[in-house]
């Protein structure tokens, strides 16, 4: 148990520090395209972690990043959205064989392939929440997809090269 | 009885996400309406000196250009002292000083974090109400119209810039004299748009921009930007006109903050206006 919560605190807070004080400032495709990385914190929770628990996480992590930002309340709600929507999206990937008990989603015991749909979709849909919260006007609205789909493919990237750096080589 | 129990069982997440999302959107919208949530902003003390700390990292990689600026403003002041004047006449001249009486008062504080891609920006400074800052204070950079101050805390200050969907100065032509809302639009940080400039006036590309000074916020005059583009759309009477901002929101260093020592003078001049 507590070597299943270690690791989530240490991703929380190394995370949310990150996020808030340099990726704050990270400024790609001429302001359109955000890093929001705090988001892998409800990504790798475990696979059967309590729904109800991963909810309040996000919110604790979505209130941290707002503090930073400045927007009570926005990433706490799409971070939200993100915890509630990660279970659906983890039940229509499920593999052939279900997933054992143990199984964490990242490339190492589902595959490659498993983890950039999982990634991908909920990325795009945490950054699709986010930006049109944010701008709260459908005038906006082309250049909140626009922001949205860079942010996608900036975070994804991002993920999935830390996934390849951090997570440890299969053995064979 | 039982029915209704598994009912709920059946949809607890769902309505702990909707109850979470209740909260989070009432954040929100509050923070719209009244811009009064400290605890959850980057002026509180947790973010407010995390910022701090990180500002005294970054703040020894920008020293050489800390002090560029300094010794150019060092050199505007001295151009403009009495020793760099020569006497025109012989005769003496009668300086008068009472005939102006301070009415601005400036102060100066280090920017520890400041945005410019969100839809709406803010900047955090490290001078608080402990220093003297009040809500409603101007905020200018190298004498050029920032934006102003939101909310404070004892340390901290936060700055709605002119890149936030909320800020709106009266702005001024100089050239033609007239005068109009600036606002941002969301979009480019170093853009903004003035509007309600009538399209008899004259408007012409590179005119300069400057502050109306009809607020308590800032001094007439203070620069803001040269007109970039002018339209006028058919069946309108005014020009939309896109403003370069002479501010360069990616570079902010050390800002100054205005305090109008008639602020409170005038306030009261508004209220009895408006019952």
């Amino acid at each position: 148990m507590i070597r299943e919560i270690i690791p989530i605190v240490l991703r929380f807070i190394s995370l949310l520090i990150i996020q808030g004080l340099l990726l704050i400032n990270v400024d790609i495709f001429g302001g359109f395209g955000h890093l929001n990385l705090y988001i892998l914190v409800i990504l790798l929770l475990p696979i059967k972690s309590p729904r109800f628990l991963d909810m309040i996480i996000a919110l604790l992590l979505g209130f941290g990043v707002d503090m930073f930002y400045n927007s009570p309340g926005l990433h706490a709600s799409a971070a939200v959205a993100l915890a509630y929507t990660r279970p659906f999206v983890i039940r229509i990937l499920t593999p052939r064989d279900d997933y054992d008990f143990t199984d964490k989603p990242d490339t190492r015991s589902l595959g490659f392939s498993w983890f950039l749909r999982y990634a991908g979709s909920l990325i795009l849909f945490h950054s699709m929440w986010l930006y049109m919260l944010e701008a709260f006007d459908l005038s906006y609205f082309l250049s909140t997809i626009w922001t949205a789909i860079l942010t996608t493919i900036l975070t994804l990237t991002t993920v999935l090269i830390l996934d390849y750096l951090f997570s440890p080589k299969v053995k064979t | 009885m039982r029915d209704f129990i598994r009912f709920l069982d059946s949809y607890k997440f769902l309505m702990s996400f909707l109850i979470l999302q209740l909260f989070c959107f009432s954040l929100i919208l509050q923070e719209s309406v009244f811009q009064r949530t400290i605890l959850l902003s980057s002026v509180n003390s947790v973010t407010g000196s995390a910022f701090e700390q990180r500002d005294r990292l970054y703040s020894y990689f920008s020293l050489r250009e800390a002090n560029e600026t300094l010794a150019e403003e060092n050199l505007m002041l001295m151009d403009d002292r009495p020793i760099s004047y020569e006497k025109v006449d012989k005769e003496y001249a009668l300086i008068n000083d009472t005939i102006y009486s301070k009415r601005y008062s400036f102060q100066y504080a280090r920017v520890l974090n400041s945005t410019k891609t969100e839809m709406d920006n803010y900047i955090t400074l490290n001078k608080g109400s402990m220093h003297g800052v009040e809500p409603r204070m101007g905020v200018l950079s190298g004498m050029r119209l920032l934006g102003r101050v939101e909310k404070v805390t004892e340390h901290y200050s936060l700055v709605v810039p002119i890149i936030h969907r909320n800020f709106k100065v009266s702005a001024r032509l100089p050239v033609t004299g007239h005068f109009g809302v600036l606002s941002w639009s969301g979009a480019d940080y170093r853009y903004a748009q003035l509007n309600e400039i009538p399209k008899e006036a004259k408007v012409e590309i590179g005119q300069p921009v400057v502050t109306r000074g009809s607020g308590s916020l800032f001094p007439p005059g203070i620069e803001i930007g040269n007109v970039s583009e002018v339209e006028l759309e058919a069946g309108s009477d005014f020009y939309t006109i896109t403003i370069a901002l002479g501010v360069d929101m990616s570079n902010l260093n050390t800002v100054l903050l205005v305090k109008d020592l008639r602020a409170a003078e005038l306030d009261s001049l508004n209220i009895m206006q408006s019952p």
